[in-house]
């Protein structure tokens, strides 16, 4: 689960390009691919270097046009799915 | 010991495969690919299994096909076959031409999609689609228009983005040799069981061209065939979905590979859907659609002077 104090960043072995402005990357798993695009991106732009939930949330609504709290459930559930998915680590 | 002159390579062969075409090659000239006859052990314990008998190991590979062979394929240069005593010649055959030389292009770092290329211009244009989308038959109609194929089920796209030619035949079901007017007399069937066919085509030798239009063709149940142009993640997951074996993707680094060549050709190709009505579609109706797209995105692109000169 994410919590405020995590700090998150993209695992630094898994490649990934730009198309078309979107992002597609390589999973862990043989043959795993993800696709990323608009705030998903965004993101994962994000998290070339550690970020806590707060500084995720208020550099998303300041491209977005949004709250800080109003994003964060989807920011939150975003996280968690790339942690789960072991394309992020949580650092302690 | 036969010798062919096939994707830009040239191949040694132990045993004759008259699809590859009789082009001379001189004596001389230095072999790329060696395709001996000799021992080939069980899937090494290092190996990771693969669907369809198939194992990767590093830069090894190989398949284990019952009744057939055994092969291992090394380092883009070597295929051993290790045949199954009774083994048909052209089922050894139909895997050593498919995924055997697949692999080998694979491993000698080329993107490898399923489809058929043909010629446009100084270009290649590429059709993928699934097993029975109608690939080989759409080849057989662009043939009967006059446009040369530069190959057919394989084509391998290199880190510059062109279209390797491979050689000149087409795999043909019965039913689609009847619907051409061909019917099945006089050609070779690929596999003892079943009746499909190969069809030579007559064409000069090609040189590599730069890959500029990627169709794929699909079906939907309404009555229009309609093309769909797909761009960022839906351009790679099209050409992942239609990479020749993308099985044998089974480490980080082919993976990585496999993805910054994705991007690559999506940047300098156009890469359409075209979805054909199930029940109505034809060959004819496909291949009009797509030339006449290829004539309204001639000048798009990056080569606007090389197309410009075109006739």
């Amino acid at each position: 689960m994410t919590d405020l104090t995590h700090r998150y960043s993209r695992r630094p072995d898994l490649a990934a390009v730009a198309m078309d402005g979107e992002l597609v990357m390589m999973g862990l798993d043989q043959g795993e691919y993800f696709g990323m695009r608009g705030v998903a991106a965004s993101i994962w732009d994000h998290l070339a270097e550690p970020r806590t939930l707060d500084e995720l949330c208020g550099l998303v609504s300041q491209e977005y046009d949004t709250t800080s709290s109003a994003c964060r459930p989807d920011v939150e559930a975003f996280v968690d799915d790339l942690v789960t998915r072991q394309l992020v680590d949580a650092l302690p | 010991m036969f010798t062919y002159r096939c994707y830009g390579l040239v191949i040694r062969s132990h045993f004759e495969l008259s699809e590859l075409g009789g082009d001379p090659v001189e004596p001389s000239t230095p072999v790329d690919v060696d395709i001996q006859q000799g021992p080939v052990g069980a899937r090494p314990e290092t190996a990771v299994e693969l669907p369809w008998g198939l194992w990767r190991d590093g830069e090894v590979c190989g398949i284990d096909i019952p009744d057939v062979a055994r092969y291992e394929v090394s380092r883009g240069e070597r295929i051993v076959v290790d045949p199954y005593p009774q083994a048909d010649e052209r089922d050894l055959r139909l895997y050593l031409l498919g995924t055997m030389l697949g692999a080998i292009l694979m491993q000698r770092g080329h993107l490898v999609l399923h489809g058929n290329a043909v010629r446009i211009g100084s270009s290649a244009a590429v059709v993928v689609g699934r097993s029975g989308a109608g690939k080989s038959t759409l080849a057989a109609e662009f043939a009967r228009r006059g446009l040369d194929l530069l190959s057919d089920d394989v084509v391998p796209v290199d880190d510059t983005g062109h279209a390797l030619p491979g050689y000149p035949r087409i795999k043909l079901w019965d039913d689609a040799l009847e619907a051409l007017g061909l019917g099945t007399e006089g050609y070779e069937r690929i596999i003892a069981k079943r009746a499909k066919f190969h069809v030579p085509i007559s064409r000069g030798p090609l040189d590599a061209l730069p890959l500029r239009w990627i169709y794929v063709l699909e079906t939907q149940d309404g009555p229009q065939l309609e093309l769909c142009a797909a761009s960022g993640v839906d351009a790679f997951a099209l050409l992942h979905e239609h990479t020749y074996r993308r099985e044998l993707l089974a480490d980080r680094a082919a993976m990585s590979q496999h993805l910054q060549q994705c991007a690559g050709i999506a940047g300098r190709a156009r890469v359409v859907r075209v979805i054909r009505p199930a029940l109505t579609m034809t060959a004819e109706a496909t291949a009009d659609a797509i030339l006449a797209d290829i004539d309204a995105h001639r000048l798009s692109g990056t080569d606007h002077l090389e197309e410009a000169l075109l006739p």
